[in-house]
């Protein structure tokens, strides 16, 4: 492949990035409404169950991962339906990158969206959660390779739903059971730090999963949205 | 260079009902032809099939003697595509919009000043899509016709919500293409205000 195609796929991948980027700036709630949810649901655990430290740190991990997968399992109908609904999916697939290029920069828009905001409040969940300093960056490793896989594969459940109204239970019934696993790896790594035992294995098997996804989500979505778009 | 678009037998089905049937017609440079019909009669689904989004049931279109089905990448780049729906984002200004598109499919960035400046948009180009009349947001659609230097145009309801103005500058881009070898197919429930078409499609 010559220079000038690698810019030009380049400039594509950037488009699509900056302008999914740009709009979830100008419609924070889009932004806001999940990460609220997981933070109001979150922070409202400690006040319904016995909150002495034992109890907090034992339940704190899964809690903290269901409720990270639930809040984004909100925001993933939006991910290709409103580019249906408004005819920019149409231009999308016509222009003359490739399609699966396209999807994987809307969801690495979608992660910053989504996934990044959970990390970056996630200290503060933890502190709640009376977690130790070096619990919360296992916890943080663990939100950083389970929600970049969610988004993956979440990407696959939104596609496939393009042409339905009112998708939002039919995507979670789909990709719900492939979230699974992030949501045992990433529960029971923090969980087992806790413990005192190792958790790089839980780590290795998170990275592993999203690279996976990164493998054949951008494919699976793309043909599902030029199938979805007639 | 000479270009030619040839449509065989197109059929499309809406469940058990023929939505058009058996349609065939060439198309060569400098040719407009026509499509009306009533509403719901398969004319944005026609457009759509030909621009190759859909895949038709039964069927088949060649762009210069080679079946789109086998070649969508080198037919996607000669053509132009103007849905009915505009394709722009509603929180984007137009000027966004039109950057993003050309980034997208390669346009050249120099190309939107012209575009905004020949469909009058630049005074309204950073105001958010959404809040652009009906007849604005149809010509900040209709820019992409400036911003890409394709031989084929397939045009949906293109001067719906136009106003005169809008509406000559509109016959002007469309009888400049056809005058430089362009082809177009042009879906209209106005087939009257486009006296310099080669035929028209009735579809019922």
């Amino acid at each position: 492949m010559n220079k000038s195609n690698n810019t030009s796929l380049l400039s594509g991948f950037n488009a699509m990035f900056r302008r999914d980027c740009l709009q979830y700036i100008k419609n924070p709630s889009q932004l806001l409404n999940p990460l609220i949810f997981f933070v109001m649901i979150t922070a409202a655990f400690p006040f319904a169950v016995d909150s002495s430290k034992l109890q907090l740190t034992q339940i704190g991990p899964g809690i903290i991962w269901i409720m990270a997968i639930l809040s984004y399992l909100l925001t993933l109908q939006h991910l290709y339906l409103d580019d249906a609904d408004d005819g920019c999916l149409d231009y999308i697939i016509l222009s003359p990158q490739p399609l699966p290029l396209l999807v994987l920069a809307k969801i690495c828009a979608h992660w910053i969206s989504s996934g990044l905001p959970l990390i970056i409040i996630s200290p503060i969940i933890g502190i709640i959660y009376q977690m130790q300093v070096d619990t919360i960056l296992v916890m943080i490793a663990t939100l950083f390779f389970g929600t970049f896989a969610l988004s993956l594969i979440g990407s696959i459940g939104a596609s496939l739903t393009i042409s339905i109204n009112n998708s939002n239970i039919l995507v979670s019934l789909l990709v719900l059971p492939i979230m699974i696993p992030i949501l045992i790896f990433g529960a029971r790594t923090i969980g087992l730090y806790q413990a005192g035992t190792t958790t790089i294995s839980g780590l290795y098997f998170m990275s592993a999963y999203c690279m996976f996804a990164l493998s054949f989500s951008p494919f699976a979505s793309a043909a599902a949205l030029k199938i979805g778009s007639e | 260079m000479s270009n030619q678009l040839a449509i065989n037998n197109l059929t499309l089905f809406r469940g058990a009902k023929y939505l058009f049937k058996d349609i065939s017609f060439v198309l060569s440079s400098g040719d407009l032809i026509l499509i009306t019909g009533p509403n719901g009669s398969g004319k944005t689904t026609m457009l759509r099939t030909i621009a190759g989004l859909l895949e038709p049931e039964i069927g088949d279109i060649s762009w210069d003697q080679k079946s789109i089905s086998n070649n969508r990448q080198t037919y996607h780049k000669n053509i132009s595509f103007i849905s009915h729906i505009h394709g722009l984002k509603d929180s984007l200004s137009i000027i966004e919009n039109l950057r993003f598109e050309a980034n997208l499919h390669n346009y050249c960035l120099d190309k939107i000043d012209e575009a905004l400046d020949k469909l009058s948009l630049q005074p309204i180009k950073d105001i958010p899509f959404k809040h652009l009349s009906a007849g604005q947001k149809r010509r900040a659609s209709l820019t992409r016709l400036i911003l890409k230097d394709s031989a084929l145009w397939l045009l949906d309801e293109p001067t719906s919500n136009l106003d005169t103005n809008a509406h000559n500058i509109f016959k002007e881009l469309l009888n400049e293409h056809i005058y430089n070898n362009g082809l177009c197919v042009l879906a209209t429930h106005h087939p009257d205000a486009f006296d310099e078409c080669k035929s028209i499609i009735e579809l019922t």
